[in-house]
Parts: C-alpha cells; structure tokens; sequence
C-alpha cells in the first residue's frame, strides 16, 4: 500500500510472515560524483554513533537490549541517481517479554535526526572507507568489474559510481560531510518503508511522531541508456591465479520499458543460468572455468558477461562467448531450454514474496520507475515472451567492452 | 511421524526415521511460498582418509569429498541441473569440511518431482573416466579462484601453519595436485562408504502438508534397494601438539596486508554439548572483550591496533581446536604483541553479569530472525543434527553460561602455541 504523507512516500509492507520488523528510510538524489563520496562517508558516520548513543559500546548495548537488532546505512546508485539507505530490523515485540516498537522508531529518529558527525567519527569513517577501497582493489573480480564499468560508462552517471582514489577521499573534509547530511534531509526523495506484521495506524502515528521529515523533493531522474561510439579493449597484469574476463554489452533498453521482462528471459536463457549458453558451452562442454554469468545492469542499459580461465585458454573462451552471443541472435537455441529459462525467472521472481530485503527492494523500484507494478505482472511479462522477442532483443545489442586482467605468464600453475 | 512445537520460537516441525535409516525433518512454514530441502551426509573435507570396523584405512586424494559433490549431478542421461531447471528448482551443493549439502529449492506447488529428483540423483552414482577427467579442468579453476582471494588465501594458510597431520591442513577442494590424481573408482568406493541413507539426513522446510511430504519420500524409498551400510569413521591422525610453522610469510598482489594470529589447543575430548558449551564460553568472553562491548575497543581503532576487517574465530571440533584473531595491518608484530597482551588481561578477567546478559538477549533475538528464511532454517538444521547440539538446545546452552565457569574454561586455555600468518604485498617483500 503506498500513500504519501508530508511528501514524503510512506509505503507500509504488512506480513505476519516474518519475526522482524523492519523500518527502511531512504534518500535519493541526482548521483554526482563528489556528493556521492560523500554520503559513502555519511553512511558510514550514520550507522556508527548518535548524539544520544555517542559510543560504539553505547550503540551496542542499546540494540543487544532489543534482542540482537541490527542498525545498517548504505548507499548504492541507480542509475542517474544515488541511494543513501538506513535501516533498523527488530524483533516483533510479540515475540519478547517487553513491548520496544515505540522505541525502534526513537531510534531510528537519533540516528538520522541526531547523528554524531564528530571529528573522531570522520576520521574513523575516511580510514574504514580506505581500507574497503583497497579491500575492493585487491580482489580480482571486483577489480575486473570495475574497470569494465570505468570505459563502458565513460563520462556518464556510471563512472561516478565507480571505485574512488584514495585521493578524492582525502579531498573530503567533515563540514562537506555535515552540509551533506543537512542536504540529504531537506532536499532528497524521502521514501520510508516499514515491514512486518503491523498496525498501520499505530505505524503512521509513529512516522509522524519520529520521522518529521520538513520535504520530500521530487524523484530525480533515475534510468539512462549508455551508448557508446566504439568498441574499447584494455587489459591488465597481476600476479594472480587466474586471469579474469568482462565483456559489457549496449542492451539500448531502460527498466521501465515494456519490454525489459523479456530482456530478462534472454539474460537468464544466455548466462545466467546453469541451463544457459554460457554456463553449458563454456563450462559443462568444455570445463574452461569454474564460474561464468551475465547480469543485466538494469539502470543502465547495459549486460555483462563475467569469468574466470586460465590464461592459455582466454581466447577460447572469449570465442566460445561470442559464439553464444551469435547464437543467441540468430535465435539458435532449443524451445526445451528457452521454457526452462522462463520457468526460472518465474520462480525467482515468486520466491521475492520470501524475503524481506527482496520485497522492500521491489517495491521501491516500482516507485522509482513511476509504476504500480505487482509480481504477477512479471510473471505475466515473462510467460508472454516469445523466442522472436530474444532473437530481437539480441539484435538491439552491442558489444562495446572487454577488459582483461591478466595472470602473469609465469603464475599459470594450473592444469 | 512425531511433531514438535516450540511456542517461543512459533514454530513446528516434524521427524521420522525411515526403515532404510534416512532422518528425515520437515519445517511447516505455511505461510512462506517457497521450499527448501537439503539432502547431507556427515562427510566432508576432513574424511578423506577413513577407517573401517576392522581397522583398514583407506587413503583417498585430499578434496575427494568435494570432487564427489561436482560429479554427484551427472546422470545417465547428461546433467542433472537441467531436470531441475526444468521443474523451475534451483539446485546447488556444498562441500564444507565435515559435511556434503545437496539442496533445491522451488516456488512450485508440485514438490513431488523436484524432491524425487534429489532422492534419486544423490543416491545414484552415474560417472565414467572420461566425465571424471573433464571434470578436473572444473575443479582447478574452482581451487584457482579462492586461492587468488586474500580472504580465504589466509584462511586456509593459517590452517597449514598450525596443523601437520591433521586433514585441516588441505582446502576443502583438496590442491591441483590431489584432483589431478583422483580416480573414478576412488570416487565410486568413496560414494558406496558415506552415502547410505542410515548416514544421510533430509531437511525440507515448506508450506505444504507435511504428511503428503512424509508420503513422497517413503514411496521413493520403499523402492529402492541399498547394499548394507559400511561402518567407516575418520581415520584418527597423530597430530602433533606443535604448531608447523611459527611464522610464515605469503606473498600476494594485494595492496592491503593481513594478518592473522592463530592458537592451537588439545583437542577437547568431551561430549559434543559439553564442547560446544565450552566453545560458546570462549566465545561469550572473547566478544565481551574484543568488540564494542569492551569500551576499550574505541581506543584500540584509535591507535591504529585494529580495523574494521578485525575478526577472531574459535572452532572446537571433534578432534581439534583453535582460535585466531585476523586484522589488515603493516605491523604484524604489533598486532601479536597487542592480542598476546589482551589474552593475558582476559585470564583475570571475570564476564560482567550485564554484559553476559546482553549477549544471552543478542544471540536468542538473532536465533528467532534465522527462521525468516528456509533456506537457513534447513541449513541450521543439519549442523544441529551433525554436530549433536541441535539449535533450539544451543539458545537455551547460551543462556545457561554463568560467569565463573566462563573464567575457568578460558583459564583451561594453554595459548603456547601460535602461529603469526602474514599475507603481504610483492611490493614490499
């Protein structure tokens, strides 16, 4: 159920499914790179201390005491724009000896109404983000991924999303960091979803009592199509065991078209299943990697197919890969294994219904993309595709990407 | 069938021990739509030498375990996956270090075919030289991928150092080497030791009636027919109470050192609830003192001795038992130094009652949350049936610790043996 209230979007996700009840806040702006490191900062500042809880050990004792809740911040992108997302789950009181839901909303209320953006705080939150910044540089994947995304998203939105230099960071300082919490408060898309088994007039007399939110500005703008000119190739050396593979594709299609179900099916009968193309020609027939998937970045406009090989096998995997791709267009592929990828993403999409994060995120995306949509609809979406609809979808795509980061000759221990 | 309800969890589940042996255990969730099951056996990366009733000992490559679990979806007819593909059933499986996990699971009303298809698929082996041989390239690519990862590159190197002889000192998926040399008759004699269903346990977590469930596994099992069970145990190792290595040093292409400060202990020989009560104390203890509970901890993240990567991890199983405390530093000695000093101020140190009974909250709340999900519901299950201290026994285990047996554990502890694992960047070696 949606409604809005001091425009601020309030959607109330009511279930006696689950144990916990979870209330998510979230604050959406137009992504730009620098605010966005930002919030990354504020996130982090957020989550870990309050005027009121000005201490871990504070914090600490205070969620123990609500039986293990948990208080998380994090901050994503979609798209154009750029999510900064609190969240605090507790225990349904129902299953405890004290009644603690009014005070799961005063906490939420200090944490985002009174956070401690202190000097200590910063400094603690500038090296944590560091660290992850170098966490994320040392492990090949992500490291591949990255720089995958770094030319397909070339001076557009997705570029800003990509991992910082420590240098930006230390650019940041704590006053940028408290007029961005300031910013976030008064001019962001404020959406609050609570979930659980709830009492929805207790719930919004809440809302209105802990969450006073002055505005709620407009949805900025979210989903965009990268299109690029060329195709780009780069690759690195490391000193590792296996020499990673990201291919990105042009799909030329945003979330919110009619069509992007289908693209879906395609996605899930190319790699992103273990009945797919890749994962039958590049692993089962050949036993070229252990793991191999494409995933749609649904924001964006764009696909990714993503492997790990051996070195001496890299170029025919990116031949068996491409092969498929063709396939792929010139619809060569069987109606058994096409039913079976629809039947799949039927299933993934039914079991969103089991899973709390899952059904929050779902219904905050049908916000973003400006619809009412329900999971039937995408069941519906997904049983009325056709193989001419694949065929036409792979048709409409390019491929703009590769980047390679090689293991070094010499490391090629294996096999 | 015998039912059980725990009121103060809200939840019911159902057991039963079929004739052939197999345990099986059903969750009714009926308001969940989806439904999980995972198919175990209590054989893992640690069993790779067993011994049977008359003392002989068979000595299988390291990782054969897992090996087993790759090949376990060949059939027949090619490849099992695509069956349950196409009843809309995601299935998967993993190998941990004492045991074999075949799981699936589905939103569809008709349970019967994906179930009958686990049933059948794990208790039947259907492999050749051929797929056994193509299966290796599989693997080493698998082994290549976690070896690249510094997380669990030192992980597995913390257990090298500490263990000479004792199977902890393999991966889990064994080395290049052990795949390399595993044979499909290996495979099939390991498959016809550790898969009969009196070993095996079936865990279903779902929305629908559990007699009609209880129906379909007995139907698929009265037709069957199972050679008798062959009585195997983990061949018992000679581990040395001396670490291997006291200090070692890996070289990695990473930016960011880690370390990792490992203990090795006795084995604690007592009954599985005893151990696992013992181990909860330790862990009670060290999280009161390393974490946020300790007002302490702040200072520490001050002065640059810890991250926020800082972990530790306390494991006392069957027949080993340690502790390790992780942290991403460039002065490893500094941080040896800083545990070696907290360690030392924890042997005094009595649990305040408070801070237990914060704990004892935290963990049952976190208890209660796992069964949100079937998927952890299922999982919980097995390592309670496996490890002999189900999970609803454990909460109350938890919030039965009292302060002072809490000190005489730890006091127990002899912390002489360590071993310092440096994960450190080219650069700077």
């Amino acid at each position: 159920m949606n409604s809005a209230q001091h425009r601020v979007t309030v959607q109330l996700l009511n279930t006696s499914k689950f144990k916990d009840i979870v209330i998510s806040v979230r604050f959406l702006c137009p992504l730009k790179r620098t605010n966005s490191l930002e919030r990354s900062l504020l996130s982090s500042m957020i989550q870990d201390r309050s005027e009121k809880y000005d201490t871990k050990h504070k914090v600490t004792a205070v969620l123990d005491n609500l039986y293990g809740a948990s208080i998380a911040s994090r901050t994503l992108t979609y798209g154009k724009a750029h999510l900064l997302e609190f969240r605090c789950k507790v225990l349904n009181e129902k299953f405890c000896t004290t009644a603690h839901l009014e005070q799961q909303f005063e906490l939420v209320h200090q944490f985002l109404f009174h956070p401690l953006l202190s000097e200590e705080s910063f400094h603690e939150a500038k090296d944590n983000f560091k660290d992850a910044i170098a966490r994320k540089v040392d492990k090949p994947s992500a490291f591949a991924s990255n720089q995958a995304m770094l030319m397909m998203g070339k001076d557009e939105a997705m570029e800003a999303a990509c991992i910082p230099t420590i240098k930006e960071i230390e650019a940041i300082t704590l006053e940028d960091v408290r007029k961005c919490w300031k910013q976030m408060m008064s001019e962001n898309h404020i959406c609050v979803q609570i979930q659980g088994e709830l009492n929805e007039d207790t719930i919004r007399s809440y809302i209105q009592r802990f969450l006073p939110f002055e505005s709620s500005n407009d949805l900025p703008e979210v989903e965009y199509v990268i299109h690029k000119e060329d195709y780009q190739e780069a690759s690195d050396t490391k000193h590792i065991d296996q020499t990673m593979l990201v291919m990105m594709f042009e799909t030329g299609m945003k979330a919110s078209d009619p069509d992007f179900w289908k693209l879906r099916c395609a996605n899930a009968l190319f790699g992103q299943l273990p009945t797919s193309l890749l994962f039958q020609e590049v692993r089962e027939k050949r036993s070229l990697c252990y793991s191999i998937y494409s995933s749609i970045l649904s924001y964006e406009g764009c696909m990714s197919v993503s492997t790990g090989v051996s070195l001496h096998q890299l170029e025919e995997t990116r031949n068996v890969i491409l092969e498929q791709f063709q396939r792929m267009k010139q619809g060569d592929f069987s109606d058994a294994d096409f039913e079976t990828a629809k039947i799949m993403l039927k299933d993934s999409v039914l079991s969103t219904a089991d899973d709390m994060n899952a059904m929050l995120n779902f219904q905050y995306q049908n916000l973003l993309l400006c619809y009412d949509r329900k999971l039937e609809d995408c069941l519906n979406d997904i049983e009325m595709t056709t193989r001419e609809d694949v065929i036409r979808l792979f048709n409409q795509m390019n491929h703009k990407v590769t980047y390679i980061l090689k293991q070094e000759e010499h490391n090629e221990e294996n096999i | 069938m015998k039912k059980t309800f725990e009121p103060r969890f809200d939840e019911t589940y159902y057991t039963e021990t079929l004739e052939n042996g197999l345990k099986l255990v059903i969750w009714h969730k009926p308001l969940f739509t989806a439904t999980s099951c995972i198919f175990a056996t209590p054989y893992g990366a640690l069993d790779y030498s067993q011994t049977t009733e008359d003392g002989t000992i068979i000595n299988d490559p390291a990782g054969i375990a897992h090996f087993l679990e790759h090949k376990m979806f060949e059939c027949s007819h090619g490849d099992v996956m695509t069956d349950f593909s196409e009843m809309g059933a995601n299935v998967n499986a993993f190998t941990s270090y004492t045991e074999t996990c075949y799981t699936f699971s589905t939103c569809q009303k008709d349970i019967a075919k994906p179930l009958n298809l686990l049933l059948d698929f794990v208790q039947e082996l259907s492999i050749t030289d051929q797929s056994v041989e193509k299966e290796k390239g599989i693997i080493c690519q698998e082994l290549a991928m976690y070896q690249q990862m510094p997380d669990s590159r030192l992980f597995n190197e913390t257990f090298k150092a500490l263990y000479a002889l004792h199977p902890l000192n393999e991966d889990i998926g064994g080395s290049s080497e052990s795949v390399m040399s595993t044979s499909r008759t290996q495979l099939e004699n390991c498959y016809k030791r550790n898969y009969h269903p009196s070993c095996m346990t079936l865990v279903i977590v779902t929305p629908i009636d559990p007699l009609l469930i209880l129906e379909i596994v007995k139907e698929n099992q009265s037709k069957k027919l199972f050679d008798p069970p062959v009585k195997v145990y983990r061949t018992p190792c000679n581990e040395q109470d001396e670490v291997c290595s006291t200090h070692h040093i890996i070289e990695m292409d990473v930016s960011t050192p880690k370390v990792s400060l490992a203990y090795k202990f006795k084995p604690i020989l007592k009954s599985d609830k005893d151990r696992t009560q013992d181990e909860w104390e330790i862990r009670c203890l060290l999280e009161s003192h390393f974490s946020s509970l300790n007002p302490d901890y702040q200072t520490w993240i001050d002065q640059d001795l810890i991250n926020d990567y800082f972990f530790y991890e306390v494991d006392f199983g069957k027949d080993y038992a340690m502790m390790m405390f992780v942290n991403e530093t460039d002065n490893p000695s500094q941080f040896k130094a800083f545990i070696e000093e907290q360690l030392m101020v924890l042997k005094d140190k009595v649990i305040g009652l408070e801070v237990l009974n914060q704990l004892k909250k935290r963990y049952a709340g976190q208890a209660m949350r796992l069964y949100n999900s079937p998927d952890d519901i299922a999982s919980i299950t097995i390592k309670g049936l496996f490890t002999g201290v189900d999970y609803f026994s454990l909460i109350r285990l938890i919030e039965s610790l009292n302060q002072h047996t809490i000190k005489e554990t730890f006091a127990k502890l002899d912390f002489h043996q360590s071993a310092l694992i440096e994960i450190n960047s080219f650069k700077n070696c």
